[in-house]
């Protein structure tokens, strides 16, 4: 379960809405699957229940739920995405290496300390919940003004270039590094085994960062007076890489930045990243009235999920919908059902005692 | 045939057993002077003739005229006589009898063991109030020690049941009141019981939920029948028949085999689900699990679940928030209760169950949810199933009054033996 920490006043400027602490406590943080956990001045340390939601692991995501449930915003959030002029070229020697990222820009940010403090978090949580630390998934940010297109994602030999790693001043080898480095130490062992490291390097042989392990101190570090962010994300599998990306993406651009798309040539093919389009599926009257025990008509259910920022359309006995990108928790629609009934509010069900045989027995 | 008299037991002689049959001698002697009789003659007719006549003449019944004894006139009662009886009957005679009957080698004195026993005790100082002084009334003649009633006594340590393991056995039989029949499965585990059946993806982050152990020795269990192990599978990649995505990946059946320690009871319930259930059906299981933990004194790495299902047709949210107000009720003796939205990779919707606790105060109680379909209908169940899961080892901390986590495991015997039997 994830714990995360957020400032109430930086909270409340992004829900856009004046919430008491204590409805904020009580009622407001529900509708997140968070509970206040410790209030300590202005910072409110939260538990997000949900590890299946990386989209809630910030004080962004936790904004866009309240929103919804408090009328500030309905529907799903859009997010328009430009194409910028990056090209990402993947190498591919990576195949059994680390073979696949993807990738976005995001331009016109102001950095303030709690939008840095939020990324930090965001990235550190989905690194290690959701990218099962590091592994499945691994998160650069970059500063975009220092590089040059095209990047390229490669594999170099352990020897085979020197960069100067985050926090340190003098270059190093990627073999030094997992020896010398904290961060190599401590995930040198995602590396264990092979003969060439994943690397990304620009246009101008400006090493980006060597994934999973550490970003190069040059293009790799975040600052107040960053404006433009390159990000990307390295991993194995598409299913983690993609929501993960749209996480990132979502939250930057909540703070007023715009998206813009990266050309990731593959060896195979082109991929045009992040799709922030929202996703289609539907849910049914009666299946969401069966399984809640509620007598709700299909505007209702529309009306609690939009809501649940989703997008919503009765068409007869089904409900069509659209969530948005940054979910990849619903397969079943269940899940739906699940948003639907926070929206309508847990403690307003009234609890019935089923009725059921009263034999019991001890083995 | 003894009796207990304040100085000890006396028994009837053969002698004294002749005559409470047949009478005293000096009684048939006055019996047969119904007329005056020659001393040659009587002494023909009486056994014992110079008793009879000794003792005859000696309780003035009989007196000497002209060579003849002649009956004076018998009193209506011997008391010799009537002590011989009353003696035989267990009861009490005067001493002054008594002495006589011994005098006479009609009685003689038993002394008895306890008799033995108490005696020495006579004249002395006691602390110990016997059963022998008792018994022989010796307690009379000796001197009691004054006792101090104020002071208190020695402890006694009688066995018990270590009290966590006692707290777990009401709970369990609280359940059966309840209607909850209990479900088994082993400590041992396979993944596939432990995560593959609960559509916990073999690759995905809902299965680092939990942290576990892995056993390294064997390495692998065996897998169900082959028809539910190809549904399961079928499930995670697909969402085989039940209307879901799936996860959307390659399921291997050889990292379900993995064997580990259970690292929660709903093992138990899947295992329980493909064994078959009553519907409607009530199931409960508390079980010891095992989860990697830094040890202190609110976090240990073995602890028990206490878990169960409910399954019928027609249940709902509505439903599963009864259940669990019902128990934070029932077991918990809560006051109020709250519902937070929850997070398990085998239910949607999820719950968390907060109780207000009279002392306690708020705690987090339960987690539940209605099981996934994903979940129940690969292990052959339909029906909705509310599962649920109760903080039992914080509940039996609180109703032990115990601080420390590592004291529900205690053998400390000094531990022990202070705690209470109540709970």
């Amino acid at each position: 379960m994830p714990t995360i920490e957020a400032n109430y006043n930086d909270l409340l400027s992004l829900i856009g809405k004046r919430i008491p602490l204590d409805v904020l406590q009580e009622e407001g943080i529900l509708y997140a699957k968070g509970e206040i956990d410790e209030i300590d001045g202005e910072t409110l340390k939260i538990d997000i229940k949900d590890t299946n939601r990386p989209d809630l692991w910030s004080a962004e995501g936790i904004a866009r739920e309240i929103q919804g449930r408090y009328g500030v915003k309905r529907g799903v959030p859009r997010y328009d995405v430009k194409k910028s002029d990056l090209v990402v070229n993947v190498d591919k020697k990576l195949k059994n290496i680390r073979p696949y990222t993807v990738c976005a820009v995001v331009k016109n940010l102001n950095i303030t300390p709690d939008v840095l403090s939020q990324i930090i978090q965001l990235q550190e949580k989905v690194n290690i919940t959701f990218g099962r630390n590091r592994h499945e998934v691994a998160i650069g940010f970059y500063d975009y003004s220092k590089i040059t297109s095209p990047i390229t994602f490669t594999a170099v030999k352990p020897d085979g270039i020197k960069f100067v790693p985050l926090e340190f001043r003098e270059e190093m080898t990627p073999a030094q590094i997992l020896k010398k480095h904290p961060k190599g130490k401590e995930y040198a062992y995602l590396l264990k085994g092979l003969r060439q490291y994943p690397m990304f390097i620009d246009a101008a042989g400006e090493v980006l960062s060597m994934p999973p392990i550490i970003n190069s101190d040059h293009t790799g570090k975040i600052t107040a007076a960053t404006k433009d962010i390159f990000i990307e994300c390295s991993g194995f599998n598409f299913r983690f890489l993609l929501p993960a990306l749209n996480v990132l993406v979502a939250a930057l651009a909540d703070r007023g930045g715009t998206i813009e798309s990266v050309k990731v040539a593959y060896p195979d093919g082109v991929r045009y990243t992040p799709d922030m389009s929202p996703k289609r599926t539907k849910v049914s009257t009666d299946f969401a009235n069966k399984v809640s025990g509620l007598k709700l008509s299909p505007k209702k259910i529309c009306g609690l999920l939009e809501q649940a920022r989703y997008d919503a359309k009765a068409d007869g006995k089904n409900i069509r919908l659209l969530y948005p990108a940054y979910r990849q928790d619903i397969m079943h629609q269940r899940d739906v059902i699940e948003d639907m009934i926070i929206s309508y509010g847990y403690n307003n069900f009234e609890p019935i005692n089923p009725k059921l045989p009263p034999i019991g027995s001890v083995s | 045939m003894c009796i207990l008299n304040r100085s000890g037991n006396y028994k009837l002689t053969e002698e004294g057993e002749k005559y409470l049959q047949e009478g005293l001698p000096e009684e048939k002697l006055v019996k047969i002077l119904k007329k005056p009789m020659g001393i040659g003659e009587a002494s023909k007719r009486i056994d014992n003739f110079h008793i009879a006549m000794s003792w005859a003449k000696k309780k003035g019944w009989i007196r000497l005229e002209k060579g003849k004894l002649v009956s004076v006139g018998k009193p209506e009662k011997s008391e010799e006589g009537e002590a011989l009886r009353r003696l035989s009957q267990g009861k009490e005679i005067g001493e002054k009898t008594l002495s006589t009957l011994l005098r006479r080698k009609l009685v003689r004195k038993e002394k008895s063991d306890a008799f033995k026993k108490a005696s020495k005790l006579v004249g002395k100082e006691v602390t110990n109030l016997t059963p022998e002084l008792i018994k022989t009334g010796l307690w009379k003649d000796v001197k009691l020690r004054p006792y101090d009633i104020t002071v208190t006594g020695g402890k006694l340590y009688p066995g018990k049941r270590q009290p966590y393991n006692r707290f777990i056995s009401q709970v369990r039989e609280k359940l059966a009141q309840m209607g909850f029949k209990e479900m088994s499965g082993p400590i041992i585990e396979s993944e596939f019981w432990n995560f593959d059946a609960l559509f916990q993806a073999q690759d995905h982050p809902s299965r680092d939920w939990t942290q576990t152990y892995t056993l390294k020795k064997p390495k692998r269990g065996d897998l169900p029948a082959k028809k539910i192990v190809d549904r399961v599978g079928a499930s995670h990649e697909n969402g085989w028949k039940t209307g879901s995505t799936g996860w959307g990946y390659k399921w291997d059946p050889l990292k379900a085999a993995q064997l580990m320690p259970r690292a929660h009871g709903t093992a138990c319930s899947a295992r329980q689900l493909v064994k078959g259930v009553d519907i409607p059906g009530k199931y409960f299981a508390i079980k010891r699990c095992f989860r990697p933990d830094v040890i202190d004194a609110t976090h240990g790495v073995e602890f028990n679940q206490c878990e169960g299902i409910i399954i019928d047709e027609s249940l709902t949210f509505k439903e599963m928030v009864g259940v669990l107000k019902m128990f934070a009720v029932e077991v918990a003796g809560a006051e109020k209760v709250r519902f937070f939205p929850d997070y398990y990779p085998f239910t949607e919707p999820s719950v968390q169950l907060s109780a207000k606790h009279p002392e306690m105060g708020w705690i987090e109680f339960a987690g539940a949810g209605i099981f996934r379909p994903e979940m129940t209908h690969p292990l052959g169940v339909e029906h909705p199933v509310l599962a649920w899961g109760l903080g039992i080892d914080r509940l039996a901390m609180f109703k032990l009054g115990i601080g420390d986590i590592r004291y529900l495991f205690s053998q400390d015997i000094g531990w022990l033996r202070k705690q209470k039997v109540t709970v």
